[in-house]
């Protein structure tokens, strides 16, 4: 059957006009995206780049002239400021340049500790170097994470990010080029920095990142446009902004879940086995162990065929970091909700098509992990196959609530 | 010419022309589909000393085409942009052209996840797992949608094309 579909796409290209690409003109549109990622994607339009939830801050940062004792290269920089609450502001959601996807809004808790954060960060005195002044920065609400930029006098541009530190460990560097040089130290509070610098041909891009001792993790970057090889801020200065008190992070909300693990995956192990009805035998499919749990698309996910005398089927269970967001059916004709132990909902479809059934179900557990189970009559067979392989799914819709009950199926 | 450029040339001269056609069954229009595929290789270039280290540069132009196709669906109210006519009732003799609207029309009609999937399954002939992770979705929901777009293919061309899937 493929190569009958492959060959009706082919038709959909009948009247293919000449190539107009030129190398030339992708090479030059490629130079100039360089250029405006390592200037950080966002200086372009500082004031672009966030959606202003309320009106302009009218503080400015205005450096003075007397350096503090031991800072003799760098003048500090105090606030002036006349607006007694900052409002808080959002990051709109196509934004790129922080570590987080910008979500597009914010909760009112987000919100007020964007204004909070801007707010406080105006009483931090910016190590700047003499002569050099910086612009305001307000950090906006991206994903339970705050960040922003400020320009540095000349074409330097500083990204600020910030959020609670959850159960990230510090991590190791990360060389994306031979020429990357990185570094790492305790901080006298037991923070860790983690300073990299990347030069780079067209512009030198620099990074403080500090697992902070209060539980906030900040990273700090300067970067600038194409040609800006000349850093403003040292090593010291940027890690000294990445741990300025003023940038812990003090909304209260939910610990970030811990980034998948094969340890977690380990823990999971066969405890979907418990559930497998008798006489249905586990068997692998191509790509994955029987039902053991591996970790996937930042997830974890057990994949298997399951056989009887009926033939041969395929389960799958997939969970997903807990998240925000309620169970529903989004409308589908084919689902309905279910209810499963502990007061918690699940969206059950069934959808039949030229004779291949699946089932799904889809919950959430208690902590919030979101779990995904399927079933079809299709066995996977590592091809393109879509031909039922035994009358019906191996699963019933009681064994997929089971599995979604599974105490220790979550995170 | 610097290595990095000399490396770039030797992949777009080879693929430029692939990307365009990927492009294009993704989207529907050939005008559309080079600017897709030009950004796309532009993107390639920025990233192309990690990309080719990895050895991942093909991966990542599917997922950057895809990623560009869904969302700007999705900004034009989360239906595909074309496609409202009904495919004709009765061609004879069909040209090569005519049945390439016929099919293109097809293929505009599917849901932009749903027509991703077909393509990159059955036209860039990827396995499941690599179709999964052009489209950031599972490797059931992959097999879900391209079961259902090709149902909506079969149905859409059933009177153009009775050869076509019969049996299957």
């Amino acid at each position: 059957m493929s190569d009958e579909v492959r060959d009706m796409i082919r038709s959909a290209l009948a009247d293919e006009p000449a190539l107009g690409l030129e190398f030339e003109q992708v090479v030059e549109d490629g130079r100039k995206r360089r250029a405006r990622r390592r200037l950080g994607a966002l200086t372009a339009a500082a004031v672009g780049v966030v959606a202003v939830v309320a009106v302009a801050v009218s503080g400015t940062f205005a450096p003075t002239s007397a350096p503090p004792a031991g800072m003799l290269s760098t003048s500090p920089t105090t606030v002036t400021s006349s607006v007694a609450a900052t409002p808080g502001c959002v990051t709109e959601s196509m934004t790129g340049g922080f570590p987080d996807l910008p979500r597009g809004t914010a909760t009112p808790a987000e919100l007020a500790e964007s204004g909070r954060l801007t707010e406080a960060f105006r009483q931090f005195p910016l190590p700047l170097p003499a002569g050099v002044e910086a612009t305001p920065l307000r950090l906006c609400a991206i994903d339970g994470s705050w960040g922003g930029d400020f320009r540095l006098t000349g074409d330097r541009s500083v990204f600020v990010y910030v959020r609670p530190l959850g159960g990230q460990p510090p991590a190791g560097c990360v060389l994306y080029t031979p020429e990357t040089r990185c570094s790492a130290k305790v901080l006298p509070d037991g923070s860790t920095a983690r300073v990299t610098v990347e030069p780079g041909a067209e512009a030198t891009l620099v990074s403080a990142d500090v697992w902070r001792a209060d539980g906030t993790y900040v990273r700090v970057t300067e970067t600038g446009g194409r040609g800006s090889v000349t850093r403003v801020l040292d090593d010291d200065q940027l890690t000294a902004i990445a741990a300025a008190p003023q940038l812990k992070v003090q909304v209260a909300g939910g610990p970030v879940p811990p980034a998948p693990s094969d340890q977690r995956a380990a823990q999971l192990g066969s405890v979907l086995a418990a559930v497998i009805p008798p006489g249905l035998k586990v068997e692998r499919t191509p790509a994955d162990e029987a039902l053991m749990f591996r970790v996937r698309q930042g997830g974890y996910r057990a994949l298997a065929n399951l056989t009887d005398s009926a033939g041969t089927g395929w389960v799958m269970v997939n969970l997903e970091k807990p998240g925000a967001g309620e169970v529903d059916c989004g409308g589908r004709a084919t689902c309905r909700l279910v209810d499963l132990s502990g007061g918690r909902k699940a969206a059950l479809d069934t959808v039949v098509e030229g004779g291949v059934t699946r089932l799904s179900l889809n919950a959430k557990a208690a902590d919030g992990t979101w779990i995904s189970v399927q079933t079809s009559n299709v066995a996977d067979t590592g091809g393109a196959s879509d031909a039922p392989t035994r009358p019906n799914p191996p699963l019933a819709e009681a064994d997929l609530v089971r599995i979604a009950e599974l105490p220790h199926l979550h995170w | 010419m610097h290595d990095r450029d000399r490396e770039f040339r030797a992949y777009f001269e080879a693929r430029a022309a692939v990307v365009r056609r990927t492009a294009f069954l993704l989207c529907g229009d050939w005008h559309r589909a080079e600017d897709l595929a030009q950004t796309v290789l532009a993107k390639v270039y920025v990233h192309w000393g990690r990309l080719d280290r990895d050895g991942r540069v093909d991966a990542y132009v599917r997922k950057v085409l895809v990623r560009a196709v869904i969302d700007e669906s999705r900004w034009r109210g989360r239906r595909p942009e074309t496609v409202v006519e009904a495919v004709p009732e009765v061609a004879a003799a069909s040209t090569g052209v005519e049945e390439a609207m016929d099919v293109r029309r097809a293929l505009a009609a599917l849901p932009p996840r749903q027509r991703a999937a077909v393509v990159l399954r059955y036209w860039e002939d990827l396995p499941v797992a690599e179709t999964a992770a052009a489209l950031g979705c599972s490797e059931g929901t992959v097999k879900s949608q391209v079961a259902k777009g090709l149902g909506a293919l079969r149905r859409a061309l059933a009177t153009k094309r009775t050869v076509l899937w019969e049996g299957s």
